[in-house]
């Protein structure tokens, strides 16, 4: 595979866990943000990963990965912003609370979001959503 | 609506800015408590990291160091064709 180097943007909670889970091609964007731009979260895609952990160490493995990205809060003005989104989006919609807040932090610090399901994010007004691969 | 992110001090019960808004006078504005979460102005992401350290850190996280090969392999396939 030869793409070109990623730009910034937000990387979406399922992207996360492709990534942790050692997907190939999950792997290698990840490998491009961290040399292009750097990865970066919404805190709670960065909580679903750390929940993801069955063991201590690998909670541990999961912290030092997110010490190396930027975790973006999920702030009241995120929280408010998620809300009038999954209240405005067409029905019926594939929208999640979860992607909402997510689709949130990515207009709030104005990033592109980076998701294996754009179509999913195509109803947020003013989101870009880019398929990472 | 548009937002401003001023830093203000309460003194003597009023809040005290460290600069003028340079708003006209009569302007209605609101305040609220400070959150550094809620700040709107651009974080700067924590890369970019070297390919070394990129590596590590994936290492680290996947516990697969084959994986590392096989990017390193992937690449060294590309830059040859």
């Amino acid at each position: 595979m030869n793409r070109a180097a990623p730009r910034r943007g937000l990387v979406e909670t399922r992207l996360l866990i492709e990534i942790r889970a050692g997907d190939p091609n999950a792997y290698e964007f990840a490998i491009e943000m961290l040399r292009a731009a750097g990865i970066e979260v919404s805190e709670l895609s960065a909580t679903c990963l750390i929940a993801q952990a069955r063991t201590v160490e690998e909670r541990h493995r999961n912290l030092a990965f997110l010490s190396n990205c930027t975790v973006h809060a999920v702030s009241a003005r995120v929280s408010h912003r998620a809300y009038r989104i999954a209240a405005s989006v067409p029905l019926p919609a594939s929208l999640t609370a979860d992607d909402a807040l997510v689709a949130a932090t990515a207009l709030i610090h104005k990033l592109p979001l980076y998701t294996l399901d754009p179509a999913r994010f195509a109803a947020v007004p003013g989101l870009t959503a880019l398929r990472p691969y | 609506m548009d937002l401003l992110w001023v830093r203000g001090v309460v003194r003597n019960g009023q809040v005290v800015l460290d600069t003028a808004l340079g708003l006209p006078d009569g302007t209605v504005v609101t305040v609220t408590d400070y959150d550094p979460a809620d700040d709107p102005r651009s974080v700067e992401p924590a890369g970019p990291l070297p390919l070394d350290v990129a590596l590590r850190v994936m290492t680290a996280l996947t516990g697969r160091p084959d994986l590392a090969e096989a990017y390193l392999r992937n690449r060294r396939e590309r830059e040859a064709g």
